[in-house]
């Protein structure tokens, strides 16, 4: 066993599964107040790289700079789809929820493929090239940078969940809907809060992955997979199990890749995830 | 009264049925040179048992399966190995793919079937994933590659024909005996239990329902006819591989069709893949432009907009409209 691969396959994997957590917070915050499985969610993660993609192609912005415009722009979109499509659903039983999320995600994923093609995008020579090393050990900018952009969102969050009297009222909706709205929370607001919030962390996902993946319509599919396991393996509904599950997921899937085969990491994956579910069959700190 | 315009009903949908049958029985034969809208009639007749299928774990037993796909590889697979390496009938692979899919389930059903309804939705993507992730790297059952299937004499004995017209007349027969099938299963005591487990479970278990039982066997079932699909379906094209036959939007189709004709109804199925399959076809081949996408966003629309508007599906509008024309015909 060669310890510097052995700690290289988990510096992988706390730098992907930082990621990894801020895609599941979202999903996981919506299902925590509105128990909605947001099947659409790697769409939106789409959407954003290609927003980080375009500007970057047609007018030459750093994805770094487009950043804090995404995360407007993407607050409002998760505003949209409530007030557009989700509101008239909001009672409906989960697979009601499950099929009109992937409706949407049909309508998105399809709608950039006809727009875009399904051609593999890249961004070349931002400010995130290259690579640091320390000792045998290599960790490449864009993904460290990623890394701290995550910390810095989830920070943010919490702080916001925790301390502002909004973030407070999110709370009190996700533990029970009817009690808060009798305490004077605007529960309608709240939903598209929590829409907004959600999609607004996915989209700083989707920029920062932009800046060391490829950007093409299909690319949902893959990481909202790895963001179910990761919102699963917490517990849905909670968000520091989703952070928890992301970084786990991270660590697992880049382990398996050096270990057994690159093919086949993501078989690590939602194996282990499989195998918690059997004995936790609430992920680890979920509540229903 | 009342009861003579029931039997005056059911008579006129029979008389209608038998129409509609009669109407499928002679149809190839005005398409002899129309292999595209044999095709077409074909998938629609895939889509409305694999949606039956899935009717069954799905719309009786309300457990929110994505395995279909899975269930669908396994027979395409497993008849298809048997062929290539000793020969074997798809008639015996059929049973094999069969009983592999079933087993399967069960094994899923016994580990998963105390998950919450999304929780059990996840897992069994997970499991319909890992399953494709291993064949696209397995060697032996040809890997990302895939399989073709060797060529024999044309014959029922091989299920391989060079007209489409045989093929035609097999897919028709598994679409109806599927649907005879959820119809008896309706009309059970079986059906009943299903119904009610996916009501109130607890409640299902208190009054002495055996639910486990009932679930496993559901989804075994929906196992089973998936597979044999999937057997029919590789030896229809004669080729599979895992990103053809294993694509999660086969799951999503069979329960968007479901939803989109109404859930835990027999009808249903039938309804959402004769207006979906035909429509996502026409979209592709009018506004594909060679490509694919359109058929996927027209779906997505449709299944928005009755999701928002009616969620109980196009069966229970047809049947409002029905009942609306016969009271403006009384007056």
């Amino acid at each position: 066993m060669d310890l510097a691969y052995f700690v290289q396959a988990i510096t992988n994997g706390i730098l992907i599964g930082g990621l990894y957590a801020l895609i599941a917070i979202g999903l996981s915050l919506i299902w925590g107040v509105m128990e909605i499985v947001n099947f659409a969610h790697g769409e939106y993660l789409m959407a954003a790289a290609f927003f980080s993609y375009l500007f970057w192609a047609h007018l030459g912005v750093d994805p770094l700079i487009s950043l804090p415009l995404a995360v407007i722009v993407f607050l409002f979109i998760g505003f949209a789809t409530q007030k557009f499509v989700m509101k008239r659903l909001m009672d409906s039983p989960t697979l009601i929820t499950i099929a009109a999320t992937f409706a949407l995600s049909l309508i998105l994923r399809y709608g950039f493929f006809v727009v875009f093609k399904p051609d593999y995008r890249v961004i070349r020579d931002t400010t995130l090239r290259g690579s640091l090393h320390t000792g045998p050990i290599s960790i490449p900018v864009a993904k460290l940078f990623t890394l701290i952009i995550a910390v810095i969102t989830i920070i943010l969050l919490f702080s916001f969940l925790k301390y502002t009297k909004k973030g407070k009222a999110i709370r009190a909706t996700a533990q029970d809907r009817e009690v808060a709205q009798s305490l004077g929370v605007n529960v309608e607001q709240i939903f598209l809060l929590t829409w907004g919030l959600g999609i607004s962390c996915v989209a700083v996902a989707g920029i920062m992955l932009s800046t060391f993946y490829y950007v093409f319509p299909l690319m949902g599919v893959t990481f909202v997979l790895i963001a179910f396991a990761s919102v699963t393996l917490g517990g849905f509904g909670s968000v520091h199990g989703a952070v928890f599950g992301g970084l786990v997921i991270g660590i697992i899937q880049q382990l398996g890749g050096a270990y057994a085969s690159p093919a086949l990491k993501d078989v690590f994956v939602f194996l282990a995830f499989i195998l918690v579910l059997m004995f936790k069959p609430m992920g680890f700190f979920g509540k229903y | 009264m009342q009861e003579g315009r029931d039997l005056f009903n059911k008579a006129t949908k029979r008389s209608w049925l038998f129409l509609i049958l009669v109407f499928l029985l002679i149809l190839p034969h005005f398409l002899e040179n129309e292999p595209y809208l044999l095709h077409v009639f074909i998938m629609t007749f895939v889509y409305i048992s694999l949606a039956q299928a899935w009717n069954l774990i799905g719309g009786y037993a309300g457990q929110l399966s994505f395995a279909n796909n899975a269930f669908f590889a396994i027979g395409a697979y497993t008849s298809t190995m048997l062929l290539i390496h000793i020969g074997l009938t798809p008639w015996l692979g059929l049973f094999a793919g069969i009983t592999i899919a079933a087993f399967i389930a069960y094994l899923l059903g016994v580990h998963l079937f105390h998950l919450k309804g999304h929780y059990f939705a996840v897992a069994t993507i997970a499991f319909a994933e890992i399953l494709k992730l291993v064949f696209l790297n397995w060697r032996s059952v040809g890997a990302a590659y895939g399989l073709s299937l060797p060529l024999k004499m044309p014959s029922l004995y091989f299920i391989m024909w060079r007209s489409k017209i045989p093929y035609y007349y097999l897919f028709l027969l598994v679409a109806i005996v599927s649907t005879v099938l959820i119809c008896i299963l309706d009309q059970s005591k079986a059906g009943m239990y299903l119904r009610s487990i996916k009501q109130d479970e607890e409640g299902s278990e208190h009054k002495g329902i055996d639910t486990k039982y009932y679930k496993l066997i559901a989804f075994m079932i929906n196992a089973g006819i998936c597979a044999l699909i999937g057997t029919f379906y590789a030896q229809y094209v004669l080729y599979i591989d895992p990103r053809s036959t294993m694509d999660i939007m086969i799951s999503t189709k069979c329960i968007l069709v479901v939803l989109f004709g109404g859930l835990g109804t027999v009808a249903g199925p039938v309804l959402g893949a004769a207006i979906l399959v035909p429509l996502g076809e026409y979209t592709r081949i009018k506004l594909g432009g060679g490509g694919q996408g359109w058929d996927y966003i027209v779906y997505g629309f449709i299944i928005l907009a009755i999701l928002m508007y009616q969620p109980s599906g196009v069966y229970v509008i047809l049947r409002s409209f029905k009942t609306n024309v016969w009271k403006i015909l009384r007056g």
